[in-house]
């Protein structure tokens, strides 16, 4: 389970992650607390075949510059998907 | 197992007292234990651990997501479904955990040393690449001079254990001594610093990514 924490990225690949994230990096932005209000919404909005990015930008937003969020979007989704 | 209530109906019982409360409660448990131990069954890093194990640790992440769910019942605003508002509890309480569980032996301090971001770190990058055109090596320097001399000692620290190190926001914020929206807020002024320094010099940082790919 802590292999990946030894992982010790390339300068390069840390320097794109970098620009990766000013390219997405806003005035305003919601805090991971802001996000996780609204993600089971999210997610029930993406499983009905809806646009959530167009109807909560700035939580499709921050999902992109946030890799906590991002994991638990993804396992959310996954969850709920899970056809037992 | 009944799944199907209404959200009112999930709110009736788990408040009430008595069987409707219990079962209420043993139906939501098992609905959350049997998601966790497939989604945990499915994560690359817990392949060395079998069902059983996978079956423990989806019942401890259950049980205590249950009590959360229970705590934070006046906090459900019926957005969504009631069982997805709860499996997004269970979810941020399990990957909380793995996290945890990952970094718990990791002290920032040891991993940056001094705390400091590595003041080199992009330089050595520019000066092993060659092909590093004029533009990039100069937003290479907009980049370490603000690094260097515009950040918090916190921030630089911040910065480097999350972009370069990958630490997980929930650890730094308790590292640094600080809430988890006040590390973001710290991380978010740096990269608006960092953004607004680089426009100022006519750099922009989606031409510059697309230059380094």
């Amino acid at each position: 389970m802590n292999a990946s924490r030894n992982h010790r990225p390339h300068a390069q690949e840390v320097w794109q992650k970098l620009l990766h994230v000013l390219t997405l990096t806003r005035e305003r932005e919601l805090t991971c607390t802001e996000v996780e209000d609204f993600i089971d919404y999210y997610v029930e909005l993406e499983l009905a075949g809806e646009n959530p990015q167009k109807i909560l930008p700035e939580v499709a937003q921050h999902l992109r510059i946030c890799p906590e969020c991002q994991e638990e979007h993804e396992a959310l989704r996954n969850i709920l998907e899970t056809d037992l | 197992m009944s799944i199907s209530r209404e959200n009112a109906d999930w709110l009736a019982h788990l408040r009430s007292s008595g069987a409707a409360r219990d079962l209420a409660i043993q139906d939501l448990f098992a609905w959350l234990q049997n998601r966790l131990f497939f989604y945990l069954r499915g994560r690359d890093d817990l392949r060395q651990l079998h069902d059983q194990e996978l079956q423990d640790l989806s019942q401890d992440f259950a049980q205590e997501s249950v009590l959360v769910v229970l705590q934070k019942l006046d906090q459900f605003q019926g957005r969504s479904r009631f069982t997805t508002w709860a499996a997004k509890i269970a979810v941020h309480q399990a990957l909380g955990e793995l996290r945890r569980a990952r970094w718990c032996d990791v002290s920032l301090q040891a991993i940056t040393q001094d705390g400091r971001f590595e003041p080199e770190f992009f330089r050595r990058m520019a000066s092993h690449n060659p092909e590093a055109s004029a533009i990039q090596q100069e937003a290479i320097a907009v980049v370490m001079d603000v690094i260097e001399n515009e950040l918090s000692p916190r921030q630089r620290r911040a910065l480097y254990a999350r972009m370069v190190l990958g630490m997980p926001s929930s650890m730094l914020a308790e590292e640094l001594g600080l809430t988890h929206n006040a590390l973001y807020k710290l991380i978010h002024d740096a990269r608006k610093r960092l953004k607004a320094r680089l426009h100022a010099r006519g750099l922009d940082p989606e031409e510059l990514l697309a230059s380094f790919r």
